[in-house]
């Protein structure tokens, strides 16, 4: 800053107006407001990702340890067939 | 800015680890709604967020406006994440709300000549010449845009250096050295007009 400035700003915090007192009341007022402003459901968006994502991985792990064999599949693949040509099979019993 | 003076968070120095900041223990206890903490971060803060939303606004509407600082402060606490940039999230959030009242002000053509004539009212000087300079600064600040009374009060009175005013603003420090040039020129001319000599 030059000499300039520099005077300009005392001056200016010489004489810069205080803020007055706030109400004996305000800190009262502003800590009930709070109370009745609940913090945002936000708040648990990260935990619930963390639960669903574990969730998730552990889903997807335990279908990973089921792994069909040939003569399992083979069986899939004739149940599958017989119900794609005979639709009424799945119809529920009357 | 905001040195900490331990007796005045008591509660949070004796409970914190040397290494951790007794601003951002409180931040962190805030942050998990503890309302007891808030009440701390309160009484630690509103003199700075009230001289600035002063030096902005005025008095009429201060405790409504400090008010609503604090409440965003409250809503907003869960989703701050750098704890350390507490000190410039406030100020923003100050800044905006600042931002909105006057906006407001604007929009129902309220003088904010008549906002702050009752400050000078309410202070007590010790001397006419003390209030009357008291009188012209306020009025000059009142003659500057928003943006650079902005700088001004925070580079000037508050004593914020330009790269944080840059980070509170969102602006280049270019545009915070230009806006403050502006600024200066714009109330020194002003005190000029109104018979002040530096």
């Amino acid at each position: 800053m030059n000499w300039e400035d520099d005077r300009l700003v005392a001056f200016l915090r010489q004489y810069a107006p205080c803020a007055p007192p706030p109400s004996p009341g305000l800190e009262a007022r502003i800590m009930r407001a709070t109370r009745c402003q609940p913090r945002p459901v936000w708040q648990w968006v990260p935990p619930v990702v963390a639960i669903a994502s574990v969730s998730l991985g552990l889903g997807m792990a335990s279908a990973h340890l089921w792994q069909p064999g040939p003569a399992q599949v083979a069986e899939i693949e004739v149940w599958v067939e017989a119900q794609w040509q005979s639709p009424k099979a799945l119809l529920p019993p009357p | 800015m905001f040195v900490v003076q331990a007796a005045s968070i008591n509660p949070i120095s004796t409970q914190t680890a040397a290494s951790v900041s007794p601003d951002v223990a409180l931040v962190q206890r805030c942050r998990q709604g503890d309302p007891e903490g808030f009440r701390w971060l309160y009484r630690r803060f509103q003199p700075q967020v009230r001289a600035t939303l002063y030096r902005l606004c005025g008095a009429e509407a201060l405790d409504d406006l400090t008010q609503e600082v604090f409440l965003r402060v409250w809503r907003g606490l869960p989703r701050l994440r750098q704890l350390h940039m507490f000190n410039t999230w406030l100020y923003r959030i100050t800044l905006n709300v600042a931002a909105d009242y006057r906006r407001q002000c604007a929009q129902k053509r309220t003088q904010l000549a008549t906002l702050t004539q009752t400050s000078s009212d309410r202070v007590a000087a010790p001397d006419l010449l003390h209030l009357h300079y008291e009188e012209v600064v306020r009025q000059g600040l009142e003659t500057l845009s928003f943006d650079h009374r902005t700088v001004l009060v925070l580079h000037d009175l508050e004593s914020l250096p330009q790269k944080e005013i840059s980070e509170i603003l969102r602006i280049p420090v270019g545009t915070v050295k230009s806006r403050l040039f502006h600024a200066r020129a714009a109330l020194r001319r002003y005190l000029a007009a109104q018979g002040v000599t530096l």
